[in-house]
């Protein structure tokens, strides 16, 4: 994920914090309403289902006699779609007008073919292809991650990076901020917020709170913490087993929102702002850090607010020069009617249906020619040879007495 | 019944584009003699729509690449990364280890040249951040429309045998293109086309086509026969 997490600013005000979770409650809100009112939006979950494999995506039980194969077609397409639209060569061509930079050019060329390879950006972008296929878009994140110390590509979920009033379908940038969506461990959230430079438990620390667990629990866990803290290590331990057994059971977990904001502030301090980390000598001390002078924009390159439901864990400027949003939007039938765009599988959708319905037909079909039916005269059949009766026996055997009824009668269908 | 199936799979395949994108890429696969017409016609107005799309994503994507390189990629790494052809001029300028020149507002600098004027040297670099937004638009990501699917490259390779046959491109680049393992690099070897052309002349390096036979077009890739020989001519 994008690395929010040095930031030296310091947790919130409460009132400050509401406000801006207020915010971002709306924000969250219109975007996802946007998305949703895409025409193709419910499309999506069963179209994943059917590249999956997933039985029947009508939800339709088919009775046991029948035949309940399926015929993957669908998948099989969107596989090769995939492949014949990912097997793209490098192609990283960096020029300039510049004759005094053409050398940069060329290394800037060199460098991004290595990158393509040495990240997998080949694979990240077939995953971004994939949700094209599935969702009609995809959502292309370029983040840094500290952790690797590298430039990385993250394809992702469309339904996930909520777009907030937008003024064209085109890309997520003609908005005026975006939502990206994600699940995360609370234990993740709280390694990396949730403690101060001297390894003590920060303020953070107790209010991330899990929102898909047992919430009373997760609200707990952070109160009874500071209790075993003070009233004795036994406490301590029994509180740990608690919390160890808990987590056997369940990995709490919450919701995190980045939320991408152009924010045309102006410092109106009237004195010298200082955005992102800085030393105590007020030299910045990360390459994004930056000093606002009164009168000037406080967010040249946007603002991000990294939230849980219950918190802000960052508030400041964005820490990439390119400025804009760091999520692309990739979409391969772009069409002025809808944001997500089209699928070419959508089309597929219906016929995957009646191939589906042929397929069974045939299979149902040949298990009839397999076990024919078979009508009976109860004057002349006796009911114990009835019900031994299996006409999908080889060599099967039947004595009937043709003066009292009409017998057996075998229907067998055509092909 | 049973002929229904192949044609919903056929019309499936049809709609999808499917059927377009598996012929696209046989043509991908090492041709022998195809043209650079039929990959033209092999491309169909679904296929070269979506390439196109994808190409013009690739845009923004390398601009915020580039800027990321500015940024995270010290000296140090880009070494790491290309070995010597990862250094420029930039990173011994007077703010060094960055690829943003310490000077670059044109108020910083004596008309018509790249050199300070003597206020901006005593003022010193202005903020790294701030330079690099002036850098960073003095750079174009370029890509020629419909070429990003691999199977297209078999007409950029032809088009740079085109050039080199004609003496507008150096035998360095044309191998890169080429794909040609273990080329190497001589010490000196220039950046640019032109560069390389130079120093290509001046070694007495060239491609050395036979007189014998008809003379070779380029219209068609070079083929083998069963006997080894190798025919340039189709």
């Amino acid at each position: 994920m994008a690395d929010y997490g040095d930031s030296s600013v310091s947790p919130p005000q409460q009132q400050y914090e509401d406000l801006v979770l207020g915010w971002a409650q709306e924000a969250i809100q219109e975007g996802d309403a946007l998305l949703k009112s895409d025409p193709n939006y419910t499309k999506i979950d069963p179209t994943i289902r059917a590249i999956m494999s997933a039985d029947d995506p009508n939800g339709i039980t088919t009775p046991a006699p029948l035949s309940r194969s399926d015929i993957h077609q669908f998948g099989k397409i969107a596989l090769d779609l995939r492949s014949g639209l990912t097997d793209t060569k490098i192609y990283w061509d960096y020029k300039t007008q510049n004759q005094w930079f053409e050398q940069s050019a060329v290394m800037a060329t060199r460098l991004g073919k290595a990158w393509w390879l040495n990240r997998q950006c080949d694979m990240r972008l077939a995953d971004g292809i994939s949700w094209c296929f599935a969702a009609g878009s995809a959502a292309i994140r370029l983040v840094y991650n500290k952790e690797i110390g590298d430039l990385e590509l993250q394809a992702w979920d469309p339904r996930d990076v909520l777009p907030v009033r937008m003024s064209n379908n085109l890309d997520y940038d003609s908005g005026f901020a975006v939502v990206l969506r994600k699940e995360c461990t609370v234990n993740y959230l709280c390694g990396k917020y949730g403690y101060n430079p001297d390894g003590s438990k920060s303020a953070m620390y107790s209010r991330i709170i899990p929102d898909t667990d047992g919430s009373f629990m997760g609200r707990l866990s952070g109160l009874g913490d500071k209790i075993a803290s003070v009233a004795s290590p036994i406490l301590k331990g029994i509180w740990g087993d608690m919390e160890r057994a808990k987590s056997q059971m369940r990995v709490p977990s919450c919701v995190t929102y980045t939320i991408e904001v152009k924010d045309d502030s102006i410092n109106e301090t009237g004195h010298t702002v200082l955005m992102g980390p800085h030393k105590s000598d007020g030299t910045p001390s990360q390459n994004w850090s930056y000093a606002v002078e009164p009168g000037e924009a406080m967010y040249p390159r946007g603002r991000v607010i990294y939230c849980t439901k219950s918190c802000v864990l960052y508030d400041g400027p964005s820490i990439y020069w390119s400025g804009g949003f760091d999520v692309m939007k990739l979409s391969l039938d772009q069409w002025p009617f809808g944001f997500l765009g089209k699928s070419p599988m959508w089309d597929v959708l219906p016929l995957q249906d009646s191939l589906r319905e042929c397929f069974r037909l045939v299979m149902n079909t040949v298990r009839k020619l397999q076990r024919p039916g078979v009508i009976g005269d109860k004057n002349s059949v006796s009911r114990a040879l009835w019900d031994k009766l299996d006409t999908s026996l080889a060599g099967m055997k039947l004595m009937q007495n043709p003066s009292m009824g009409k017998g057996f009668r075998f229907w067998r269908p055509t092909l | 019944m049973l002929a229904l199936m192949p044609f919903i799979i056929e019309r499936m395949e049809f709609v999808s584009g499917a059927k377009d994108v598996t012929n696209f890429a046989a043509l991908g696969q090492i041709p022998s003699s195809e043209t650079i017409e039929k990959f033209m016609e092999a491309m169909s107005p679904a296929i070269r729509s979506r390439s196109r799309t994808m190409e013009a994503f690739m845009r923004p994507l390398a601009f915020k690449v580039l800027a990321g390189f500015m940024q995270f990629y010290g000296q140090a790494k880009r070494v790491r990364a290309l070995g010597k052809d990862g250094s420029v001029l930039e990173d011994f300028d007077y703010d060094p280890g960055t690829l943003i020149p310490a000077y670059i507002h044109p108020q910083d600098l004596i008309p018509n040249t790249n050199h300070p004027t003597a206020t901006a040297q005593s003022r010193g670099p202005r903020p790294l951040m701030d330079r690099a937004m002036m850098f960073l638009p003095m750079f174009d990501f370029y890509i020629a429309p419909g070429s990003l699917l691999a199977a297209s490259e078999v007409t950029q390779k032809l088009l740079y045998l085109q050039l080199a046959r004609a003496g507008m491109l150096d035998m360095f680049t044309l191998l890169e293109r080429l794909g040609v393992p273990n080329v190497g690099s001589p010490a000196d070897l220039p950046a640019t086309v032109l560069g390389r052309l130079q120093f290509q002349n001046s070694q007495n390096l060239g491609p050395n086509v036979s007189s014998a036979g008809r003379k070779a077009s380029g219209q068609s890739m070079p083929q083998m026969s069963a006997g080894g020989k190798i025919s340039e001519s189709g």
